[in-house]
């Protein structure tokens, strides 16, 4: 029947139904005794509707308590013993008026109809609770499932990132991959993957391919089987399944199964297939290496998607799995691409400091050999021919002969000029100048170079107008070097202005830097070879200045060469060594303004203000 | 007759310096390595004209020797550029002024002419009261100083730099004499000032492109030259 369908067989099949039915109807039989038994003792008799309604009470309360089975069979006790008790004849079943037989039927129907429909209510409202309990049992699972599922895409990317920062931190490729393979190794041991391997070729470019990566000794060297399927790998860029196990080349040419066995911690192991992947580079043009899987399990679901992702094969996908271990392929293949990238930058760069290195070296060579064969002849031919010159007598001799004296002297101070030029030269160009600053004002540094012998006589019957402020603070610089520009700028002022016009020297001051300026009124400098000017060995092609021949003696060019080409080259190398710069541009009115910057020290200035005793 | 030592050790240059010098009517003694040199040493010279890179003993020794014999013995060097550090220290210990090979003749021989004018005035003894140079008279008992017959004020420093440099006139005064006699030698911080008092002091007693006192020999020292 429906209203016991549940509670039934629950209880039989818990096979206790049949105590279950004692207990109900001793409970229902017991209530209506007490009721019955109360009914006597208080002398309720006339009051049949309170009795009627205490036995409803307590067919509904066994109905709540029980169920219906119970709140029927105390229905049916309560009326038997209404009737038996109360209604006329007293003490027996017998029923004398029809009324009180439609009163007692009335009851039961009432009774049952009743109870039938509370329980009806309590089953519905059990079956909801039921109901969500299910619900909320489902849900929860829902919720372990998803959050299971983020913390492994949390797992997976902390995995990624950690390879990211490691990999980062090591310096060489070797270490960057074993950490990739280990990783591989440790976070797809699930999908059966037993061992992981980088296999290279040589970064020399051999053609070898060569374990660069693997993680325990338990893997095995590549046999030479092995090694020719790899060869296929790099060759075609495709992935291979050894199946089983390795092969062993026999001498005759026929192949031996080899089962390889491991001796991990974990006890023996057999690898029952190797998988062999190539790395392509991100272009995809070309193989850099391959990975070699050692697999436990071919036919395990996660290790297929894994292969079907990796062949573009299965693009899109919810699982997690392959994608991380596309992209710690990813990651292995831009290492080894950057690895690739240096090696041959840093060959290159070998190459070029080579070159430099052995140009340097016979540049050294040649200048210092030049220099020092130069300067004790240099040294001799002048102190010869000038002595010869200062002699009282020379004044007497033949003209021809003065002449040929002042020559050699003239040769000799070009040659000596030159000199130095270029050791000033090779010093800039190998870095090896040594720049010794003293705090010092600018018009020191122009008299000292002013004051330099062979300005003094190049510089006879020449007039140098110096404009340098009063206030202008300390510069910070090599006074021998700031001199030589000074010396080459004014020298070159000289070779292209004609003797009556005077050179003008002018310094500027903006806070940060001082500004020098060399203006001559020469022919200025042809557009054309302004850009050019400091170059090495660059000469302004023009005619020789007229006046060339009032320079005194001793510093007139040779008549074949207007300037060694080396002069301005020496100050742009000066000037940027003190961390400013030099250009040239053509003067309002003829001629060229050479100017250089030197930066001022910050707040230099008022220290020896401060420290001044006097 | 001046007796005047060369030392060095090139046949050629002793040669020339050797025939230059006589036509001078100087005494030339030649040594041709600092053993010589030194064999020489009692012989009162003059002069000693040393080139700094001997075969055998460096050319500092020899210098320094003849210092501690004559202390008044003026002792020029010559010197190659490499030998920059030496000749510094060189002129800072015993030799009074120097020359870079390649040389003119005429500037050695101009050299070797204000040494002797030098060891003459020291020679005669104290300086006088007063050092007058053209427009600039210096008075020493009263630290007073006048430019064409204006007195000029001098600081404290200044006057101690003018009068270091005027009492070594002739001379190279290199940096570091300048700092022991002017501050002590404990104030090293000076060091990197010294030409900008120098350039205050240039400021008020030369004359603009007319008459000039003090010049720098970079990274060695000031010569003050009352006779350009």
């Amino acid at each position: 029947m429906f209203w016991s369908n549940y509670s039934l067989l629950q209880a039989m099949t818990n096979g206790r139904w049949w105590k279950r039915l004692l207990i109900d109807t001793v409970l229902a039989i017991t209530a209506v005794i007490v009721v019955t038994v109360f009914v006597f003792a208080l002398q309720l008799h006339a009051r049949v509707t309170t009795i009627l309604l205490v036995d409803l009470f307590i067919v509904l309360l066994l109905t709540l308590k029980r169920g219906l089975r119970t709140a029927i069979l105390a229905a049916v006790a309560a009326c038997l013993a209404f009737d038996f008790f109360l209604v006329q004849p007293v003490f027996s079943l017998t029923v004398t008026h029809i009324e009180d037989a439609v009163e007692l039927l009335t009851f039961l129907l009432f009774a049952i109809i009743l109870s039938y429909a509370y329980s009806q209510q309590q089953k519905r409202v059990e079956k909801a609770r039921q109901q969500k309990y299910e619900e909320s049992v489902l849900y929860e699972a829902m919720l372990r499932k998803q959050h299971e599922e983020v913390s492994r895409r949390d797992r997976e990317m902390s995995v990624f990132y950690d390879v990211m920062q490691v990999t980062r931190d090591q310096k060489d490729l070797k270490s960057q991959l074993t950490l990739i393979a280990r990783t591989i190794e440790d976070t797809f041991a699930f999908c059966g993957i037993r061992g992981c391997a980088f296999l290279l070729p040589d970064l020399d470019g051999n053609s070898s391919l060569s374990m660069l990566s693997t993680q325990s000794t338990s893997l095995p060297k590549p046999s030479s089987n092995e090694e020719a399927s790899l060869m296929w790998v790099m060759e075609h860029g495709k992935s291979v399944t050894l199946p089983e196990i390795p092969l062993i080349s026999r001498p005759k040419g026929s192949y031996l199964r080899r089962v390889v066995v491991s001796n991990t911690q974990a006890g023996h192991c057999v690898y029952h297939c190797n998988h062999l992947i190539p790395l392509l580079s991100r272009s995809g043009q070309k193989v850099l290496g391959v990975l070699q899987l050692f697999i436990e399990d071919d036919a395990n679901p996660e290790l297929v998607a894994i292969k079907k992702h990796l062949e573009k094969e299965d693009k899109p996908t919810d699982n997690l799995h392959p994608e991380l271990f596309a992209r710690l392929l990813d990651h292995a293949v831009c290492l080894i691409e950057q690895t690739l990238i240096e090696r041959a930058l840093m060959q290159q760069e070998a190459l070029h400091e080579e070159l430099r290195r052995r140009t340097e070296e016979l540049q050294t060579a040649i200048i210092s050999s030049v220099s020092h064969d130069f300067h004790t002849p240099l040294t001799l031919i002048k102190g010869a021919a000038s002595s010869l010159l200062g002699q009282e007598i020379s004044s007497d001799a033949e003209p021809a002969y003065r002449r040929t004296l002042e020559d050699i002297v003239s040769e000799a101070n070009w040659l000596e000029r030159i000199v130095m030029r270029m050791l000033d030269l090779s010093r800039i160009e190998n870095g090896a100048l040594k720049l010794e600053k003293e705090l010092y004002p600018i018009d020191e540094i122009i008299l000292y170079t002013l004051d330099l012998g062979h300005m003094r006589s190049l510089l006879e019957g020449r007039r140098i107008e110096i404009h340098v402020p009063d206030d202008l603070p300390p510069v910070e610089a090599d006074p021998i070097f700031i001199g030589q520009v000074l010396v080459n700028l004014i020298e070159n002022a000289i070779r292209y202005t004609p003797v009556e016009s005077p050179i003008d020297i002018t310094v500027q001051s903006n806070g940060e830097e001082l500004l020098v300026s060399v203006a001559d009124r020469g022919p200025g400098i042809p557009l054309s070879n302004i850009d050019h000017i400091f170059e090495r060995f660059y000469r302004v092609k023009q005619q020789l200045h007229e006046n060339e021949s009032k320079v005194p003696v001793r510093f007139r060019s040779a008549p074949r060469e207007q300037g060694s080409g080396l002069g301005l080259a020496v100050c742009q190398g000066f000037v940027k060594a003190h961390g400013g710069h030099i250009w040239v541009q053509n003067r309002d009115g003829g001629g060229a303004t050479f100017q250089f910057t030197l930066p001022l020290a910050k707040a230099e200035g008022a220290s020896y203000e401060k420290n001044s005793r006097g | 007759m001046k007796k005047i030592l060369v030392v060095e050790d090139q046949d050629t240059a002793v040669h020339l310096l050797k025939q230059s010098l006589e036509r001078r009517y100087y005494e030339v003694y030649v040594a041709h390595n600092g053993r010589e040199a030194l064999d020489m040493i009692d012989q009162h010279m003059d002069l000693v004209l040393l080139d700094l890179g001997l075969p055998d003993i460096s050319g500092l020794h020899v210098c320094q020797k003849f210092r501690e014999a004559y202390p008044f013995l003026p002792i020029i060097i010559i010197s190659v550029k490499s030998d920059e550090p030496e000749k510094v220290r060189a002129l800072h210990l015993c030799a009074d002024d120097y020359v870079s090979k390649p040389y003119y003749m005429e500037e050695v021989l101009a050299r070797i002419n204000v040494q002797f004018l030098h060891a003459n005035r020291m020679r005669a003894g104290a300086e006088s009261q007063n050092f007058i140079a053209g427009p600039l008279d210096v008075n020493f008992v009263q630290r007073r100083v006048m430019v064409h017959g204006q007195e000029i004020e001098l600081t404290f420093t200044e006057y101690e730099l003018l009068y270091i440099l005027v009492t070594n006139r002739g001379r190279i005064v290199t940096y570091d004499f300048i700092l022991s006699k002017v501050w002590g030698d404990d104030d090293a911080s000076e060091r990197k000032n010294i030409h900008v008092y120098i350039n205050r002091l240039r400021k008020k007693i030369e004359i603009p492109a007319k008459r000039r006192f003090i010049y720098n020999e970079a990274k060695v020292g000031y010569r003050f030259q009352s006779d350009s």
